[in-house]
């Protein structure tokens, strides 16, 4: 299969049209190989004096893109589904893997099978297996350019939904109470969820208190004093 | 497991060519002896010990799977 992709750039001169029709095809297929593009001048344009009677150039470029190639991986994708296939053979063999990668993160998703396993109590193995996944893309592509998120049978999304009502549940006691609730001890990404929930809501602020592993949320009366 | 553990922390390490995986008994327990490079202990524990720990947890993990118990060393 293949698409037929058409654009139409403008430009000061002819060169800078071309080259912009050209950057364009790139971009919508960057596995295409430029030589294949065909580009045309389709209007010179008029350079005009003193920017009067200026006319852009215009270019318009052609090309037959083929289907983009099935494993266009990068490295980093090629070595975390690696990581994530030995952990479905090692932990949860009948479940499948599913990995996608964008600009800021890698998501690796496990779905079918025993799942239970691959969370773990309250989501401790879905959690070692994220921060070790995290480790590789640190020593792959350095700290902060990447992050690696990884989820099993949509147990993220239920567990934001039960803190964000564990994080009501507390503030509404703290308001009718004027008492501070301190809420379980909860995993960075947890205690954050749980701040941003809150953040906002009228009468409450949060603090977080304790070290590892028993550091958790406290909901406070904002007016304390 | 061994191969597991192996394969896994060479992935993140600066020197995979020295993680080696010992895997022996102990009072019915299968125990993994791990040996990184000098400069990658560090990595391998981790922040507060999160990497060490979130090793041992898929250990676990995949030795509940085998009925078995896995503990995790880091050679000194």
């Amino acid at each position: 299969m293949t698409e037929e992709l058409h654009v139409e750039t403008e430009g000061a001169d002819a060169e800078e049209a071309s080259a912009r029709a050209l950057a364009e095809i790139r971009r919508k297929a960057p596995w295409i190989d430029p030589e294949s593009v065909s580009v045309q001048v389709v209007e010179e344009g008029e350079r005009g004096l003193l920017g009067i009677g200026s006319r852009p150039a215009r270019a318009v470029a052609f090309a037959l893109v083929p289907d983009q190639p099935a494993r266009e991986e990068s490295e980093l994708a090629a070595s975390l589904r690696a990581y994530a296939e030995a952990i479905v053979r090692t932990i949860a063999p009948d479940t499948k893997v599913e990995l996608s990668e964008e600009d800021e993160t890698v998501s690796i998703r496990f779905s079918g099978g025993d799942l239970g396993v691959l969370i773990g109590r309250r989501g401790q193995t879905v959690d070692a297996i994220e921060q070790i996944a995290n480790a590789i893309v640190h020593q792959q592509v350095g700290p902060g350019a990447k992050r690696a998120s990884v989820d099993a049978g949509g147990y993220r999304e239920r567990q934001k939904a039960a803190l964000s009502y564990a994080a009501l549940q507390a503030a509404k006691r703290v308001i009718s109470s004027g008492e501070p609730q301190a809420l379980e001890p909860m995993s960075a990404y947890e205690r954050r969820l749980v701040h941003e929930r809150l953040k906002g809501y009228a009468g409450v602020t949060t603090a977080s208190e304790g070290s590892d592993p028993s550091r958790h949320v406290v909901v406070l009366p904002a007016d304390a004093d | 497991m061994a191969d597991f553990l192996l394969e896994t922390v060479r992935r993140f390490v600066e020197d995979p060519g020295a993680v080696s995986v010992e895997e022996l008994e102990r009072d019915g327990d299968a125990v993994l002896r791990l040996t990184v490079a000098e400069d990658d202990r560090g990595k391998v524990i981790g922040r507060q010990g999160r990497i060490i720990r979130s090793l041992r947890t898929l250990v676990r993990a995949g030795g509940a799977r085998e009925g078995k118990r896995y503990l995790l060393e880091i050679v000194e």
